[in-house]
């Protein structure tokens, strides 16, 4: 028994050095896929910038303002057993996530345009906006934003914060 | 309080069944999201998969298919059923296995985070289970499994309060009313109790303090359970908080082999 208990000890030790030492990450666009058997329980570990997706449309020659996608739902006792849309929501944020973090690896605009996760937030952006009549144009960007960021009471910030801004996009509803 | 190998291992396929119906409901109605119309459609997710030889291309091709995609998920949602009321067995979890990898990738690796993550883990367990025990032993293999799905399981509440203890906006409790005031059902009400300081340090600590003293779980049974009963209300707290219900089911299924790993320490 103090055999186990011994090991035990040392495996705990052992996480506990691998949290304050620093490591490299291994970079593969299979580990990537296949991460999930490499779990990272790191959960909400630091607050950090995070990455918001911002757009707009064009309606005849007018802009709207920037709307902020923001995943945000009514909570229910029921979505404790069925939650698809609140995790759908979830999912969009981390794709825009992965887009800030694939661009933070990418010096070419042009390169950056056929990435699968831009392409992916493109399409994101045009189903948020599918609802909205009469759309003629529109545009996103990504920005890098503290916990409590209000762009209207920052606004001086809110420049530096910006990673991507894609060019105006003609608006075609997908599958129309 | 000792729990028994029978118990633990029937008790892991239980709730990992149930874990995994729920999953299955919900990638049932996420379909649309994956269709030729949708954010994640395979026209543009293929591109993930340039690298992969030829045939490994094609099949995922396959696999992506309306069709052949919704058959998955009824045949995974009947598999779930079977683990439920009738135990693990190397096809059944064989299936279950590959199919969470197929849906993982289709997702770009990972659709719900942490819940996927022990999700696999469970899985994994189950099949180091079987596989052990075809060799002839199948204590042997059940012991292995849940050993396997412990050491996870405490591996998680361990480096996550370990991460938080690290991080002084977790200390100061900074950190919890940002994140819950950014959270998928915040943002937080002004007058919310999180805002004030000392109420969000101690809720901070309370579960950094938790979250790091895993260990302790194993050094008995009682404890154990006492435990994994704190880790339930804890999980129940993040899917109020965060919406996060798929955690509370995938983390819940580990919890006998917990009880059981500490039963057998002692």
């Amino acid at each position: 028994m103090s055999v186990n208990f011994a090991l035990m000890i040392g495996y705990f030790g052992f996480l506990l050095a691998a949290l304050v030492l620093h490591s490299r990450p291994v970079v593969s666009p299979w580990l990537f896929l296949l991460r999930s058997f490499f779990p990272n329980w790191r959960f909400f570990h630091a607050l950090g910038r995070a990455p918001r997706l911002y757009y707009r449309h064009q309606t005849t020659d007018a802009w709207s303002d920037w709307h902020k996608f923001m995943p945000r739902a009514e909570r229910r006792w029921s979505h404790l057993f069925y939650n698809a849309e609140v995790n759908l929501a979830l999912s969009e944020q981390n794709l825009v996530d992965h887009l800030a973090n694939d661009l933070a690896d990418c010096d070419d605009d042009a390169a950056a345009l056929r990435l699968v996760t831009y392409r992916m937030v493109e399409r994101l952006v045009r189903e948020k906006l599918a609802g909205y009549a009469g759309l003629s144009a529109y545009q996103f960007r990504i920005c890098l934003e503290r916990p409590g960021f209000d762009p209207l009471i920052h606004a001086a910030e809110a420049v530096d914060n910006l990673v991507l801004q894609s060019p105006v996009m003609p608006f075609q509803p997908e599958g129309r | 309080m000792v729990m028994s190998l029978a118990m633990a291992s029937r008790s892991v396929e239980i709730l990992c069944g149930i874990s995994l119906i729920i999953q299955t409901i919900e990638f049932l109605n996420l379909r649309g999201a994956l269709s030729p119309q949708g954010v994640w459609t395979y026209a543009i997710g293929r591109d993930d998969l340039a690298h992969a030889s030829k045939p490994v291309q094609s099949l995922f091709a396959f696999l992506a298919r309306e069709d052949v995609w919704l058959l998955h998920l009824v045949l995974r949602l009947l598999a779930a059923l079977v683990l439920v009321i009738d135990g693990a067995s190397l096809p059944l979890v064989g299936f279950l296995f590959a199919g969470t990898l197929v849906i993982l990738i289709r997702w770009r690796g990972a659709f719900n985070g942490g819940s996927d993550f022990m999700t696999i883990v469970v899985l994994s367990g189950l099949l180091i289970a079987i596989l052990v025990g075809a060799s002839g032993d199948s204590e042997l293999g059940w012991r292995a499994g849940m050993i396997y799905i412990a050491i996870h399981a405490a591996s998680s509440y361990f480096i996550s309060g370990g991460i938080k203890l690290l991080n002084p906006e977790w200390r100061s409790g900074e950190a919890l009313a940002l994140f819950l005031d950014g959270g998928i059902y915040g943002p937080l009400s002004r007058l919310s109790l999180y805002w004030l300081r000392p109420v969000a340090m101690l809720c901070s600590w309370a579960f950094i303090v938790w979250e790091c003293l895993v260990p302790l779980a194993f050094f008995d049974a009682e404890l154990a359970v006492i435990y994994c009963a704190v880790a339930g209300l804890f999980h129940f707290l993040v899917f109020w908080y965060f919406g996060l219900n798929r955690f509370v089911f995938a983390w819940l299924a580990s919890f006998p082999a917990i009880i059981y790993v500490a039963s057998q320490l002692n």
